[in-house]
This record gives structure tokens, C-alpha cells and sequence, in this order.
């Protein structure tokens, strides 16, 4: 199978995913393809700005692939992620898997989602109607340190960003 | 030493730079750029508190020591998908 990177700056092809995810042994196919949408929290939105981090993002994608095909016991899983300026209606991520049946195979691609969400180095910023823009509020990733964040800085966290 | 720091997503519109220049010491550890970033940038305290910190492709805690070659990027929280 020809590889390919989870990271990608030019349009989603999710009939280039399914092909080259195809598995004879499966009997399911679920997929699941984010698209960017017109409003946020009562906000109107313009477009998405997508930013990733791919020395972390590629390996931890194909990280959570593995995990996730280990623990749910499904024989494919692959996410793919958009980077750059998304229109309204453009695909920012898809995510596919293959099983031999529905139950696991609708299960692995919910937490293979979830997953590329949380945990992957990847941020948005909304270009709202008011001609303001503002990154969109995300998940701290977990480092090793698991210690309390306030430890690092004199200052105490705030949980959300907004510019 | 000194390190380009990876300012990534909203830290690097708070500090107007993808790849921040730091003068640390030489056994600097990954604290001390978050010291250096915060002194440097006071509007940055509060993203940096939850931010998590790369070398190379691992995350790695704020204990680490750092080397001239070391690639270092800041990660705030992320919101992908």
C-alpha cells in the first residue's frame, strides 16, 4: 500500500482514502469527513486557518491509527488532516475504518476521531463577519511532567484563549 | 546557547514569530524557555501555562536539559478536526 502523508496542504480526496484503505476481509467501511462550518458559539464564521505541527503530528496520527486498530480490533484505520486556508464546506480531516463488522468498525472510527482532536498538534483560527479572528479554544496536550501547569509560570492558567 | 523556539499556533501570533530566537544558558531546560518566552512576552503567561513543549517529534517535561541541536517547539492546546 502506497503510504502517504496524515499531514496535507491540498484538498482531501476521500475517494483516494477509501481506495487505498481497500481490504477484501472487511465488510464495513465507516467514515467520517469534518467540514468546516458557518458559525461558532453564536459567531458568524468566514473560513478556517489551519496550522499543524508535523514533526509531531505525523507520527502521533499514525500513533493513534495503531492504537486504535489494536483496541478495537479492526484491520485499518487512517486519518488525514488539512493544513492552510479552508472555505466554508471544505474537508479539514478525514478518517476512515475497515472491519470485518459494523459494531467495531463504527467504534474504532468514533475514537480515531476523538483522538486526532485531542491529542494531535493541530490549531484553527476562525475569521469571523465582524473582521475579527480568534483561535479556537483547544485541549492541553498531556506532557510526561503530568504536573500541575501553575507550577511552571508564577501566573495562574486560564482555559480559554481568545484573541 | 542560543535556541529558534517553534512558536506554534496562537503563540506564535502572540509573539509575532513562527521561530523565536532565546539566549539560554548553557544548561538551560525546558522551564527556562518558558521563563525566557514569558519574560519576554507578559501577554504569553496565561497560553503558556498550557502548553505542552516538543524536542525533536517527543514531548518531553519541563525538567529536560536542552542542547545547542536540540529542535524545541511550544504546542498550545489543540483544536484540530
Amino acid at each position: 500500500m502506497t503510504d502517504y502523508p496524515r499531514i496535507q496542504a491540498s484538498a482531501l480526496s476521500l475517494d483516494s482514502l477509501i481506495a487505498h484503505t481497500d481490504d477484501p476481509s472487511c465488510g464495513a467501511l465507516a467514515v467520517f469527513v469534518g467540514t468546516v462550518r458557518n458559525h461558532h458559539e453564536g459567531q458568524a464564521v468566514l473560513r478556517l486557518a489551519y496550522s499543524a505541527y508535523a514533526p509531531v503530528a505525523e507520527p502521533m496520527i499514525r500513533a493513534i491509527e495503531t492504537e486504535v486498530m489494536a483496541q478495537y480490533g479492526v484491520p485499518m484505520c487512517r486519518a488525514i488532516h488539512r493544513t492552510g486556508m479552508l472555505e466554508i464546506g471544505e474537508s479539514a480531516i478525514i478518517a476512515v475504518a475497515r472491519g470485518a463488522h459494523r459494531a467495531e468498525t463504527f467504534a474504532a472510527l468514533r475514537a480515531l476521531v476523538e483522538a486526532v482532536k485531542h491529542r494531535v498538534p493541530i490549531w484553527k483560527e476562525e475569521f469571523l463577519a465582524d473582521g475579527s479572528t480568534r483561535f479556537v479554544a483547544g485541549c492541553a496536550l498531556a506532557g510526561p511532567d503530568a504536573a500541575p501547569a501553575a507550577s511552571r509560570l508564577s501566573c495562574a492558567p486560564v482555559p480559554v484563549f481568545v484573541k | 546557547m542560543e535556541l529558534n523556539i517553534v512558536c506554534c499556533g496562537p503563540l506564535e501570533r502572540l509573539t509575532g514569530q513562527y521561530q523565536l530566537p532565546l539566549q539560554l544558558p548553557d544548561d538551560a531546560t525546558v522551564a527556562d524557555v518558558y521563563t525566557a518566552i514569558a519574560t519576554q512576552f507578559p501577554e504569553a503567561q496565561d497560553l503558556l501555562t498550557r502548553c505542552a513543549v516538543a524536542v525533536g517529534s517527543s514531548l518531553v517535561g519541563t525538567s529536560t536539559p536542552l542542547s545547542p541541536r536540540d529542535v524545541v517547539a511550544i504546542l498550545p492546546p489543540v483544536a484540530g478536526g
